[in-house]
């Protein structure tokens, strides 16, 4: 009698673990047609959804059906965007700026002491600022005091192949070292800290998105996006119907995957 | 009388200025228009904008992602040759599949195309494949171009996925070493041979694939 009750003890523990385990899993659930936009920027602007168009040169506001809403902002190959409370920042590629606009119209340009060559991302967390510099390989943090260099063109932790993406979350930075087909990440004084991803065949990891629960990098060659942990331990993948991923973004406590390839997003829920 | 002769002097220094650059928009700019394989990462594509600017004077430059076609006017004056284009697009990576240069005065030029030379006897046809490294579609093109410009290649198609090279040639003009060879010399690692360090630098990002490693 003992003998079964601690053989159902051990199943209905295992089912638990088994049920925990699907309901933390994100799924394909709706798609959004995005019609000629190319996406590989996202960022909301209280309300609003903002997609940097790259192949068409613009800015779009969009809803949540992806219809665009008002006029597109005109901007030389806009990569990945990020926003604060009343403001985009842009990182124009191909005018080695990061462009500051209020989602009406482009004002002014972020003043950073290094120069830029095809800035690929930035992010804003308070007053700390990252740059991905794409060319250079390296990242540019501006810790709320002066602005720092992390990196530098290699293989080895800490050194970068052609960074794309960027974003604060706590008290880390954490890259998609594109080329390198990896994500790192380092801590606010810009020391390595973790290198993920690194044995799973990306090719190009050009996405990334963090939140309290997962690392998300985006492989933009194999059609693929794939999940971790904090410790940088690789959960699972989403790779059905995605072409070409270039970002993820949350809105709604969604998760929005952008297609570059397929121009249209492919929206997770639980 | 100072004023008036400051403003007809201004007056005929702006429009014979307004009239130079007119001319130049309209009368004194040639046309080129090339054809890219395989911009599909934007960051390269992107990045071949960038490299094209260096061409200073450049003007109504215009890159088709999906299709490829890049176009852009230079000033006559300067006598850009389509080779110097090719040569630049193809010193920055990318693979020009065909290009075509509209002069000012209305002659049109065009690069020689990477065609299947008619000397292949299909009598002679050997089929063959060859494991080549690589990652995307630009490699795609790349590897492709480099196999089909060897005198005696039939045809010839590189699988990003499998990596395998499949070709036939006519085996009176060409054979396997030559072809692998051209890849090669293309920057990319086959089974047997490594690609040089400064030919496997000089890819795109996009390009850079893992190096065979192989002992000495």
């Amino acid at each position: 009698m003992k003998g079964i009750l601690k053989c159902i003890g051990i199943v209905s523990g295992l089912l638990f673990i088994l049920s925990a385990c699907s309901e933390s899993k994100w799924e394909p659930n709706e798609t959004i047609l995005l019609g000629e936009t190319t996406p590989i920027g996202i960022a909301t602007l209280q309300d609003e959804i903002w997609l940097s168009d790259g192949n068409n040169n613009r800015l779009v506001q969009i809803d949540n059906s992806g219809k665009v809403i008002g006029q597109p902002i005109d901007i030389e190959r806009p990569m990945h965007i990020s926003s604060d409370d009343k403001t985009l920042y842009i990182p124009s590629y191909g005018m080695d700026k990061i462009i500051i606009s209020d989602g009406k119209s482009l004002s002014d340009s972020l003043s950073i002491p290094m120069e830029l060559d095809a800035p690929a991302a930035v992010d804003i967390s308070g007053q700390m600022k990252a740059v991905a510099d794409f060319y250079n390989h390296r990242v540019l943090f501006f810790n709320g005091s002066e602005w720092i260099e992390i990196g530098k063109k290699g293989k080895s932790n800490g050194e970068m192949h052609y960074p794309t993406d960027l974003q604060f979350f706590g008290d880390k930075l954490y890259v998609a070292d594109a080329y390198n087909n990896r994500g790192q990440v380092f801590d606010l004084m810009g020391n390595h800290i973790l290198t993920f991803g690194e044995d799973l065949g990306f090719n190009a990891a050009t996405g990334i998105f963090v939140n309290g629960e997962h690392i998300i990098l985006t492989d933009f060659e194999n059609d693929r996006v794939g999940f971790f942990d904090h410790d940088g331990n690789h959960l699972y993948w989403i790779q059905e119907g995605l072409s070409n991923p270039a970002d993820v973004g949350e809105v709604n406590n969604k998760l929005w995957i952008l297609n570059f390839g397929g121009k249209y997003i492919t929206v997770l829920e639980k | 009388m100072k004023q008036i002769i400051i403003f007809i002097v201004t007056l005929v220094l702006s429009l014979s200025f307004t009239n130079e650059s007119f001319a130049q928009d309209k009368k004194d700019m040639d046309v080129f228009e090339v054809t890219v394989a395989g911009l599909g990462c934007p960051f390269c594509a992107y990045g071949l904008e960038k490299k094209l600017k260096d061409f200073k004077g450049l003007k109504k430059l215009k890159i088709d992602m999906e299709t490829g076609d890049v176009s852009f006017h230079y000033p006559s004056t300067k006598n850009l040759s389509l080779v110097d284009v090719e040569s630049k697009v193809d010193h920055a990576g990318y693979t020009a599949m065909t290009a075509k240069v509209t002069r000012f005065d209305g002659a049109i030029e065009e690069a020689a195309q990477v065609t299947i030379s008619d000397e292949v006897d299909m009598q002679n046809l050997s089929k063959s494949t060859l494991y080549v490294e690589g990652t995307c579609k630009m490699c795609q093109a790349r590897i492709n171009k480099a196999v089909k410009s060897v005198k005696g290649v039939a045809d010839a198609n590189w699988d990003k996925k499998t990596k395998i090279l499949s070709f036939s040639y006519d085996s009176q003009l060409t054979d396997k070493a030559s072809i692998e060879n051209a890849v090669v010399e293309a920057g990319h690692d086959t089974q047997n041979k490594s690609a040089s360090a400064e030919k496997y630098d000089n890819l795109p990002a996009c390009c850079l694939y893992d190096r065979i490693k192989r002992e000495n």
